[in-house]
């Protein structure tokens, strides 16, 4: 079975390993994986629409025109930044890990039975699991950089969906003009946002959680004094003081 | 003689307008005001267009525009129908009103020819007769189009927080898949008009795609963070222009396709999301310690009593969404005319600069305050009949929503209060200029119209009800 086959494409592992894409942009939160991640999604999906439900193949080339074109126009925003657009952050993976075991373990308990028009139930679960990630995502950052990766995880699956349902050129258009408008807006918005990072402030009606960064104080009864209590505070602290020589 | 279609026109001046202001954009003043006239004649001039008597000959000009004319391009067709004659008109006057207030404190180079093209999107949005699929089912598409355009001008090249309108765009962008889906089960009803599975799924998707595209708590983001950080007539016109277009896309839907209100509880997601809206918009005022952020809150408050007015029975709520809607826009300009030139001259709406500003601008500091309290529906202000007509009908059907909205507005006032301490508190800012007489009359302008309307809301009966006829009402 191989990839210009039906079977490959429509295949529950196929499906499986498009959707545990969307699951490793959240998780790896790094623009250099989430464009590739994003490109193989859009690509999967298109070949999945065109040998199972008949979409013309001309759409698989024009949205992944238009995806490369909006990777193109990001990637060219973060070449002319200075700092790296996956900087400091409020979550880390692990918590990611978390939020998307509780998606799939949601949408299981749940047992959502989602039919969007004309795809079968497997296919449109994949979509439905593509969207929720995306709206994970912006629901995870207030930046632009990965506000984008969240909103081309909505726009993907409608692409692919709509010539299917929709089959109207004009419709279709203007879905791949707003998709490159809304990234062109959100490149802008990466330029200017580098650019105040370090000052930003956060406004005090919002729920953050600051992490204080600056040195400790210690008090001085907690300094060691003797040998065993150094000892002491030094394997009291384990694994951390071999982390930090690794 | 020369006749023209009134969308070429209309579409045709405004882009021509548009690439003349942005190549002499230096001249910031100069290219504001005559925006500002352009935009104001052509919103009367449509105002008082009569439909009746389509062809009209433009002034001393050997050229006559055709009101009903119709033009045809990339599979859409535009015309002015009378129901969107007063959303045409007061879009225009919107931003004609935005650009005046931009004549005096600039907003941005790109602020006019950007707004201007903003301008044209949303008049095609309204035109619109014939598209692809049933314009009202393509609108939310068009809508993601404008607010990503919007955000060039929101930021305005400003090296700050970005979060704000970068909010703009997830609204329209969540709620544009569900119409799209919802044209498909549309598409199937006539195939089967006795299965009602088509009628219902279509119904709710656009039911659901209505409340996410009006952007209530907790997809309100951008409405705050973009008053904290956009230049505030910015930030007026385009929350105006989406909110106006998203009324009459709402309008538009419940005619032509009745199910979606017989078919889902659409009207009860408006009142919870509305109550909820201006419940938070309250709440977080009062606990807002940045002029801008509390000036965004008390707009949430208000946009939430909006849509609370949406969700009365009857023929009771459209006549009061729009008297709302049209004194919102008279606070908001009032508190953006105010806001502006505190920001011009101390240069940031953050707190700390702003202290004792009362003692140096008074009547812009004046204006911004009667502002926020408009929007809140304070006594004596402009939204304080609107508030209080739509809390009495809120009431009528359950006293315990009303009291949530008027506590709520409490929060507004109170958070309006502090900021009036601080205000009119020891001046720190020792370095700032008193307040010029052109930025103090147009401040006392902006008051004089505001009391007026607080003090004669009969002055607004003609135009609304000019609308309400429009819209069948």
């Amino acid at each position: 079975m191989g990839v210009g086959d039906v079977q490959f494409w429509t295949s529950p592992l196929t499906l499986f390993a498009l959707g545990g894409l969307a699951a490793v942009i959240i998780l790896a939160w790094d623009w250099r994986v989430s464009l590739p991640a994003l490109l193989l999604i859009q690509v999967g999906l298109d070949q999945l629409m065109v040998a199972r439900y008949g979409m013309a193949p001309a759409w698989a080339v024009i949205h992944i025109f238009i995806l490369g074109l909006s990777g193109i126009i990001l990637g060219l925003s973060m070449l002319q930044i200075e700092t790296e657009g996956g900087a400091p952050h409020l979550t880390n993976w692990f918590f990611r890990a978390v939020l998307l075991a509780l998606l799939g373990i949601g949408l299981g308990f749940l047992d959502v039975r989602v039919r969007l028009p004309l795809l079968e139930e497997s296919a449109s679960l994949l979509v439905v699991w593509l969207l929720l990630c995306g709206v994970l995502i912006l629901a995870l950052t207030d930046r632009p950089l990965h506000a984008t990766f969240g909103l081309l995880l909505w726009f993907i699956p409608v692409q692919s969906l709509a010539p299917v349902i929709l089959p109207l050129p004009p419709v279709v258009a203007i879905l791949g003009s707003a998709q490159l408008l809304v990234v062109l807006a959100c490149s802008y918005l990466v330029v200017a946002e580098d650019s105040v990072r370090a000052a930003q402030v956060q406004p005090i009606t919002e729920v953050v959680f600051p992490v204080d960064e600056s040195p400790r104080p210690v008090r001085p009864s907690a300094q060691p004094t003797l040998v065993w209590q150094a000892v002491w505070a030094r394997f009291s602290r384990w694994p951390l003081p071999f982390k930090r020589r690794a | 003689m020369i006749t023209l279609d009134l969308p070429t026109f209309l579409i045709g001046s405004l882009l021509l307008l548009a690439v003349l202001t942005y190549l002499v954009r230096r001249w910031e003043r100069g290219v504001a005001l005559l925006a500002a006239a352009v935009t104001g004649g052509l919103g009367l001039w449509i105002w008082r267009a009569n439909l009746d008597e389509p062809l009209r000959q433009l002034g001393f000009l050997p050229v006559t525009v055709d009101l009903k004319g119709v033009i045809q391009q990339f599979g859409l067709v535009l015309q002015l129908q009378a129901s969107i004659q007063p959303v045409v008109a007061l879009s225009l006057l919107l931003a004609a009103g935005a650009f005046l207030l931009a004549a005096r404190v600039s907003q941005g180079r790109s602020f006019v020819p950007f707004s201007l093209g903003l301008l044209v999107g949303y008049l095609v949005l309204s035109l619109t007769v014939v598209a692809p699929l049933p314009p009202v089912l393509m609108a939310p598409l068009f809508l993601v189009a404008l607010s990503a355009g919007g955000i060039f001008i929101l930021q305005a090249g400003r090296l700050t927080a970005t979060a704000g309108p970068l909010r703009t765009l997830i609204p329209p962008v969540l709620a544009f898949p569900l119409f799209l889906l919802a044209a498909w089960y549309i598409e199937q009803i006539p195939l089967n008009p006795q299965d009602f599975g088509p009628i219902l799924a279509g119904g709710r998707l656009m039911a659901l795609g209505l409340l996410l595209v009006l952007a209530p708590v907790p997809l309100h983001g951008a409405q705050p963070a973009t008053a904290q950080t956009a230049p505030p007539v910015v930030t007026a016109l385009l929350t105006l222009l989406y909110q106006l277009a998203v009324l009459d896309l709402l309008h538009r839907t419940v005619n032509a396709y009745p199910f979606v209100v017989d078919a889902t509880p659409l009207y009860l997601w408006l009142l919870g999301a509305g109550v909820i809206t201006a419940a938070w918009g309250g709440v977080a005022a009062a606990g807002a310690t940045h002029p801008g952020r509390l000036w965004g809150y008390a707009a949430l408050h208000d946009w939430g009593l909006i849509l609370m007015a949406l969700a009365l029975p009857g023929n009771r709520g459209w006549p009061l969404v729009i008297f709302l809607f049209t004194l919102r826009a008279v606070s908001l300009l009032t508190g953006a005319a105010g806001l502006s030139q505190m920001e011009e001259e101390a240069g940031t709406i953050a707190l700390p600069g702003l202290q004792g500003v009362g003692s140096r601008l008074p009547w812009n500091t004046a204006a911004f305050l009667l502002g926020v309290l408009g929007l809140a529906g304070f006594p004596l202000s402009a939204g304080f009949t609107g508030h209080w007509a739509a809390l009495q009908s809120v009431a009528e059907n359950d006293w315990r929503l009303a009291a949530v909205a008027l506590i709520a507005s409490a929060g507004v006032v109170f958070g309006a209060v502090r900021l009036v301490r601080v205000f009119f508190g020891p001046l720190v800012n020792r370095s700032l200029p008193a307040e010029q007489p052109v930025s103090a009359w147009t401040a006392i302008l902006a008051l004089i119209i505001t009391a007026s309307l607080a003090v004669s809301p009969q002055l607004l009966e003609g135009p609304v009800n000019r609308i309400l006829i429009a819209f069948g009402r």
